[in-house]
């Protein structure tokens, strides 16, 4: 007669042991103001410099949430604790900044300030306030609520050329040097400027508004005209210097030191016989540029910070200048891209860093924001990325330089990147790794509609089997896990990351029929397609179950079709009774009925190789953080050698009656599994490797 | 030829004191700077040019610090106390604004901390005075300290010299001004504070396009999950850095 033998496995995702913090029974609640001075935290008695409320912080009165103002200065604070607001002189107020009135007026609503020729964004009590410190009148426009749109409003005033009498504006004079009696000899009655600047005799002139120039005494404003236009008659001539001004673009500088026109290197000569009327112009009216940035690269002044480009003064062979120096002056439009492991990046671009261990340019489609196939494919291999240690970088070029921004720490951010295909350009962004929402997630259509999780098919975390005597419920039957990895600080005995670890791990049960002559009592001494061909329960556990069957005919087999072949050779469960429940014997003829009792059909095994099995727990276990054994991890880290028996299954052998109960004392554990490998298993015959 | 000797030896003995007299200035030179700034006309120009360094240290002192000399709560970083201002100490929730004006905190923080300074030079001035033959009286007023664009400017309303000699002169027009944009990195502080207290993140991209030759802007997120911002206009050199603890997630559950 037949005995019949447990093989026990343990299965131990990951050993590192938990040690559970002790829960200190001390009152804790909403404490005012803490030790260290933080305002509204939940926090012990011992934290507290005054008695915690035993409440939230949100259900404190003291520490609810709202806008503090601040009437005097016209600042206002969002989310600011009543007390934090009161004991800083505020005026607390529990409706959002946006909708807050004193006396009828929106107090904390920014708008355009104008401050003579300048503007700045901020609230009416602090345009007052800057217009009284800069003695300038201010208007106040509350209908622009865009910083951008206020910024464009800057320079909207029409400026020209104020000539005025020297003496009786306190100006020193030409401050233009040598150039003057030359270039204003191109102009007519140039003669006479020069002679006039050297003796003091002209007017001179300055670049501003209206208002400005009315502020003048003696003061004659000619509307958008350059102080080098020659009917003025002033002192202020072209001269070929450049200069960085408004825009950031480059602009000739009169000899005066007036800003005039935009740099364009056919607009000037040394020479007076090239000054044509066209160039004359050029110095005589404010205008548009007519060179073009792309076809002249130092010899036009049109920066475009939106395309790229900005006032800089020329530096040979430096990354973004041109390959040229300016014909005139030393000031060019340079480029603000940068140069990034030897690749060049756009100014205001992003992406992703390569740092070890992180899946490199995750790449998300702009409009779906979905990850293309081959990405997921890899993504889902638990072994090659989101390593432990390893953490995603975001780099940004702004202004010729690399800005890195690391995502947050324990991979609780990604890096994501999309890139346009019209531009290549790329733009990344740190996003949050919500992957603690995975978890509560029990089937793979909600799993798969979040892209930070996947799904597994295998147990689930709430241990329940919902195979059916029909299927093997994929769908339902499986855990929803990280696509990223988190990682844990392992280290910290207080975290909880070696604890989510530990829970993975597993003990269950094979029941399998053997001799009584038979050796039992050591898997060395198992024959493993004997114990698969009379096994009756849970046999995805004996090493090499299934590895030689065809899974798709298998499956139909264990519906009641035929498997097409016999069985016999296979390493498979021949008994009835693992197919179908309550019923003994072997069968035959590869196929098997439940004597078309559908009530003694036994339900679907979760798996049905011993390789789904292994495969399955390992990429749970390696996918819920840094749990299990990653060699890649430890390659890439050169951290060798390493624990290996973080991912450990082991064996034991317990003799049983024919009841089912243990019939003498438990075996020996044996480890028959050490990260990735099966001891002992030269020849990989434990394995499925088909 | 004694006479030649005794030539030379006098013109040595000149340019040795030449030589000493100018490593005097050259070690001194600022010291006597500020002596040499005293002009009995004009006491504000002394003020400004006995406070104005002091100023410059707090400054950059209150800026590195999140603007405030005694950060409370704070992180650490690089060994350096950094303000919170926006903090909570727990996991998944947003931060609680722990500065609300931020602007007035600095300018009191300013004021607290030179008022010391301004007391010390007005004593120095008084005795500048009296060491020129003057009477010295002094009336103290207060001081205020506002940032405003591009500078920071110290004003002292109610305080008044008077000062005797053969006429009487009053003087009570003084100020300190410093040469800084704070108050721009202040205000995008206060920005990114309120961007942080209700989505739990901000967004420094869209400042770094407006002003980008202008502003750098560093997010560094530290392993509590603390975030150091630092803000730079990149043209004056002025900096400005703060902490925030908002929207954090543990490692783990």
């Amino acid at each position: 007669m037949d005995k019949k033998n447990i093989l026990i496995l343990l299965v131990a995702g990951f050993l590192l042991m938990a040690s559970l913090g002790v829960f200190v029974s001390a009152q804790s609640g909403c404490c005012l103001k803490t030790n260290d001075g933080a305002w509204c935290q939940m926090t012990e008695q011992s934290e507290c410099s005054v008695t915690v409320a035993p409440t939230s912080c949100d259900s404190f009165s003291q520490c609810v949430t709202g806008t503090c103002i601040n009437s005097n200065s016209g600042q206002c604070s969002q989310n600011v604790p009543k007390a934090t607001c009161e004991a800083n002189g505020g005026i607390w107020d529990p409706r959002p900044k946006s909708d807050v009135e004193l006396n009828g007026v929106h107090v904390c609503q920014n708008g355009c300030c104008s401050l003579g020729e300048n503007v700045a964004f901020v609230s009416q009590t602090e345009c007052r306030r800057l217009a009284s410190d800069y003695g300038v009148e201010s208007t106040f426009d509350g209908s622009i609520t865009s910083e951008v749109e206020c910024l464009s409003l800057g320079s909207s005033e029409e400026e020209g050329a104020c000539v005025f009498d020297r003496d009786s504006n306190g100006e020193s004079g030409n401050s233009g040097g040598s150039q003057g009696g030359f270039l204003s000899g191109i102009f007519g009655g140039g003669e006479n400027n020069s002679e006039a600047s050297v003796f003091g005799l002209a007017p001179t002139c300055r670049r501003m508004t209206k208002e400005e120039c009315n502020a003048l005494p003696n003061s004659n404003f000619e509307p958008g005209m350059l102080c080098t236009a020659p009917f003025l008659g002033t002192d202020c001539a072209p001269s070929e210097n450049t200069m960085c001004g408004d825009g950031d673009k480059v602009y000739f500088v009169d000899t005066c030191g007036n800003k005039a026109n935009i740099y364009d290197e056919n607009m000037f000569s040394k020479n007076p016989r090239d000054w044509n009327p066209e160039v004359r112009d050029y110095w005589t009216k404010i205008q548009d540029p007519k060179c073009n940035l792309a076809t002249s690269p130092s010899g036009c002044g049109d920066c475009n910070i939106l395309a790229g480009n900005i006032c800089r003064t020329y530096s040979g062979g430096v990354f973004g200048m041109p390959s040229h120096a300016p014909k005139y002056g030393d000031k060019v439009c340079a480029s603000m891209d940068c140069e990034y492991d030897g690749k060049r990046y756009k100014h205001g671009e992003s992406w992703c860093a390569e740092t070890d261990g992180t899946f490199h340019h995750l790449t998300v489609d702009p409009l779906t924001g979905e990850f293309d196939s081959d990405t997921l494919k890899k993504l889902k291999d638990p072994n090659l990325y989101n390593l432990p240690g390893s953490r995603y970088v975001m780099l940004s070029c702004y202004d010729g330089e690399v800005i890195e921004e690391p995502c947050r720490e324990y991979r609780n951010e990604i890096c994501l990147e999309s890139s346009y295909p019209d531009t290549d350009y790329k733009v990344a962004k740190c996003v949050i790794n919500d992957w603690r929402s995975c978890i509560t997630i029990t089937n793979k259509g909600d799993c798969e509609d979040l892209f930070q999780c996947k799904w597994i098919p295998g147990y689930r975390f709430d241990g329940q089997i919902v195979t059916t005597q029909h299927s093997r419920n994929q769908e339902e039957q499986g855990s929803c896990v990280p696509l990223f990895a988190p990682g844990f600080d392992f280290w910290n005995p207080e975290g909880d990351g070696a604890q989510l670890c530990s829970s993975l791990s597993l003990n269950q049960q094979a029941v399998y029929e053997t001799h009584f002559s038979k050796s039992r009592d050591s898997f060395q001494d198992l024959n493993l397609k004997e114990a698969a061909q009379r096994c009756i329960q849970d046999c995805y556990l004996i090493p090499g179950y299934g590895k030689d069957v065809d899974l798709q005919k298998y499956i139909n087999f264990w519906e009641g079709g035929d498997y097409g072949q016999d069985l016999d050779s296979f390493s498979v469960s021949l008994r009835k009774g693992y197919y179908c429940a309550g019923q003994g014997g072997g069968f035959s003829d590869g196929k098997i009925n439940c004597a078309g009792d559908p009530d003694k059909s036994s339900v679907f095994p979760i798996f049905l190789t011993h390789k789904e099995w292994i495969t399955s727990i390992t990429d749970r276990t390696r996918s819920m953080g840094d749990c299990g054994y990653k060699q890649s991890a430890y390659r890439s880290l050169g951290v060798e050698p390493i624990n290996k028996e973080l991912e450990l299954v082991t064996v034991m052998f317990q003799r049983l009656n024919q009841d089912g109960t243990p019939k003498d004392g438990n075996g020996t554990s044996e480890k028959i599994y050490v990260a990735g490998e099966y001891i002992g298993d030269k020849e990989g015959n434990y394995r499925d490797r088909g | 030829m004694k006479e030649k000797k005794g030539q030379v030896t006098i013109f040595i003995i000149i340019a040795l004191l030449l030589i000493v007299f100018g490593v005097l200035i050259y070690f001194f030179g600022p010291k006597f700077g500020v002596g040499s700034g005293f002009s009995a006309d004009n006491p504000q120009a002394f003020i400004q040019s006995c406070v104005e360094d002091d100023l410059q240290e707090i400054i950059s002192e209150v800026s590195l610090q999140g603007g405030s000399m005694n950060p409370s709560p704070y992180f650490l970083y690089k060994d350096n106390k950094i303000q919170y201002l926006c903090y909570t100490n727990e996991n998944y929730e947003f931060c609680k604004v722990q500065v609300p004006f931020l602007r007035d905190f600095i300018e009191s923080q300013i004021s607290k901390k030179i008022k010391e300074k301004v007391d010390s030079c007005f004593n120095t001035l008084g005795e500048k005075y009296k060491g020129k033959g003057y009477d010295f009286e002094l009336k103290e007023g207060v001081l205020r300290t506002e940032l405003l664009p591009r500078k920071i400017l110290i004003t002292l309303p109610g305080y008044e010299v008077t000062v005797s000699k053969e006429e009487t002169k009053r003087y009570n027009s003084f100020n300190v001004i410093a040469n800084t944009n704070l108050y721009q990195l202040v205000a995008i502080a206060s920005n990114l504070v309120e961007w942080e207290s209700t989505v739990g993140d901000s967004n420094t991209r869209v400042y770094m396009l407006v002003y980008p030759d202008e502003l750098k802007i560093q997010k560094l997120k530290q392993t509590d999950d603390t975030k150091v911002y630092i803000l730079e206009n990149k043209k004056t050199g002025d900096l400005f850095q703060f902490a925030v603890r908002s929207l954090a997630f543990p490692p783990g559950i």
